[in-house]
């Protein structure tokens, strides 16, 4: 099975299991406060888009598709920064690797993109192998409807090649609608450490 | 029994070495491994630089917010590239043009013709059109400090007032609570520089909300919940989409680039009315100055 199958495969389970877990939960009142999720790192866990807190009014239909809806974005970001793609590789390749932000903040993340992408190590291994990720999704709704979200994340993964060394990112980043109804990065507060 | 109390306290010191030198036992396992760590932080709230105009209306309870004076006036710049910020503080009596109603107090203008006006008439002294308006009047206010739980400023001076706050604001650093920040932002007729001095305590009041947002903006829900607070406080027309992306732009502020002044001037009389004659000069030159970066590199 390659990485990339790997991760749909992945991908289609935590959407599973953000559906469960969204559906088990009932609609939130004004300010209501759900029960908060933190990102738990959880060896060889699978990805979770898991809803954390709830604020303002949203209808859980609406509530549960924006939890796999942001869930899904971020993914595809972690995945074209950190996981996918065919090492070594060049940091120029990484152009690409920020799907789902917003033009503005691709641009500023480009310029960070040693810490947004693997831009910093790409031409030192050969491969990675991711160990763990989990997405928290906070909504905040208005009459109903999701206006705005903060998904907090963690992901591991280990390289090899001429640096061997386990990764990890966390952080959150803030989405809100496009006019296409599509989820997009805003703002990004990320921390990428190396576990030595 | 000393040999027991010696114990003891050697124990106590072991124990105190580790509960400072040692992470917490129960915390996961990465945190006591060695990381080297690196952070990016960035934020696009629609442009480069944002201009608010916060207003802070003298509507009573029982009066429509919108038909009133303003009592607070500061014109708020956000540099989301660089982090920094910058307030402009209006002295509410001052003396202007105002669109289609010859000269009057500035702080008419809202009464005349709502914050569109307000916005216009602030934009045309400083040089500089806000881009967004945010209305809000003192019992909101207040709750808006109190859902944050309160704030710190740094007081220059110690003052009071027989109606507002008859046992004062002591110097120095404290603390303020909803009603007091309310108060601090409010007193004027006891502060040396009346209107001046008061424009200044509302830029410490700002500068207190910002830092207490910063120190709680990655508590889970935390910029939601303020987001909808400011809608349910205030009165704007944005989405809150952008009040979300505005209020995580606040959150990114840095407060080491965080740059104030309030706008000069000399006290006078209009007939009977006292009021602030402003230095047009000066408030175009804070404007000229802050326009690009939201930075008074020049001081004031």
């Amino acid at each position: 099975m390659t990485q990339r199958h790997q991760r749909r495969v992945r991908t289609l389970g935590s959407l599973l299991l953000s559906l469960v877990m969204a559906a088990a939960m009932s609609c939130s009142g004004d300010d209501a406060t759900e029960p908060e999720a933190e990102p738990s790192e959880t060896a060889a866990a699978p990805v979770v888009g898991q809803l954390g807190k709830t604020v303002g009014q949203v209808q859980p239909k609406r509530r549960e598709r924006t939890v796999e809806q942001v869930t899904a974005t971020v993914e595809k970001w972690l995945a074209a920064a950190y996981l996918d793609g065919d090492y070594p590789r060049s940091p120029k390749s990484f152009a690409d690797a920020l799907p789902g932000f917003t033009p503005g903040a691709e641009r500023q993340a480009w310029r960070d993109r040693d810490l947004m992408t693997n831009a910093d190590i790409s031409r030192k291994i050969d491969q990675v192998t991711p160990l763990n990720e989990h997405i928290v999704v906070d909504v905040l709704g208005q009459r109903g409807k999701p206006a705005a979200a903060t998904a907090r994340f963690k992901l591991r993964f280990r390289t090899a090649g001429d640096l061997e060394r386990q990764v990890r990112v966390s952080g959150s980043v803030r989405l809100v609608p496009g006019k296409d109804g599509k989820w997009r990065i805003f703002s990004y507060d990320v921390v990428k450490g190396v576990q030595r | 029994m000393i040999r027991l109390l010696l114990r003891m306290a050697v124990l106590a010191v072991i124990l105190g070495v580790l509960a400072v030198g040692l992470p917490n036992s129960a915390a996961p396992r990465d945190d006591v491994l060695l990381m080297k760590t690196q952070t990016a932080s960035g934020v696009d709230a629609g442009s480069d630089v944002i201009w608010i105009l916060g207003i802070g209306s003298d509507a009573r309870p029982w009066e429509p917010m919108l038909e009133t004076r303003g009592d607070a006036l500061q014109l708020v710049g956000i540099n989301t590239k660089t982090g920094a910020a910058t307030a402009i503080g209006i002295p509410r009596d001052s003396w202007v043009a105002i669109p289609g109603h010859g000269s009057e107090k500035i702080n008419s203008a809202l009464y005349f013709g709502g914050p569109k006006l307000q916005a216009q008439t602030v934009g045309n002294l400083i040089g500089i059109q806000p881009d967004y308006v945010l209305v809000t009047r003192f019992e909101s206010f207040e709750n808006l400090v109190y859902s944050i739980n309160g704030i710190e400023v740094h007081n220059p001076r110690a003052f009071s007032d027989e109606y507002l706050k008859d046992d004062g604001f002591k110097a120095g650093k404290i603390k303020l609570s909803g009603y007091d920040a309310l108060a601090f932002s409010r007193i004027r007729k006891s502060l040396p520089g009346g209107d001046f001095d008061r424009s200044a305590n509302q830029q410490r009041v700002l500068r207190g909300i910002h830092r207490k947002i910063v120190q709680r903006a990655d508590e889970p829900g935390f910029l939601e919940q303020g987001a909808l607070n400011v809608m349910r406080y205030t009165s704007t027309d944005l989405p809150p989409a952008q009040l979300f992306r505005l209020a995580t732009a606040v959150a990114n502020v840095d407060a080491r680039k965080i740059t104030t002044c309030v706008i000069p001037g000399g006290i006078g009389y209009v007939g009977e009315q006292s009021v602030v004659f402003p230095d047009v000069a000066t408030a175009r030159g804070y404007g000229n100055d802050a326009r690009r970066d939201a930075t008074l590199d020049k001081g004031c």
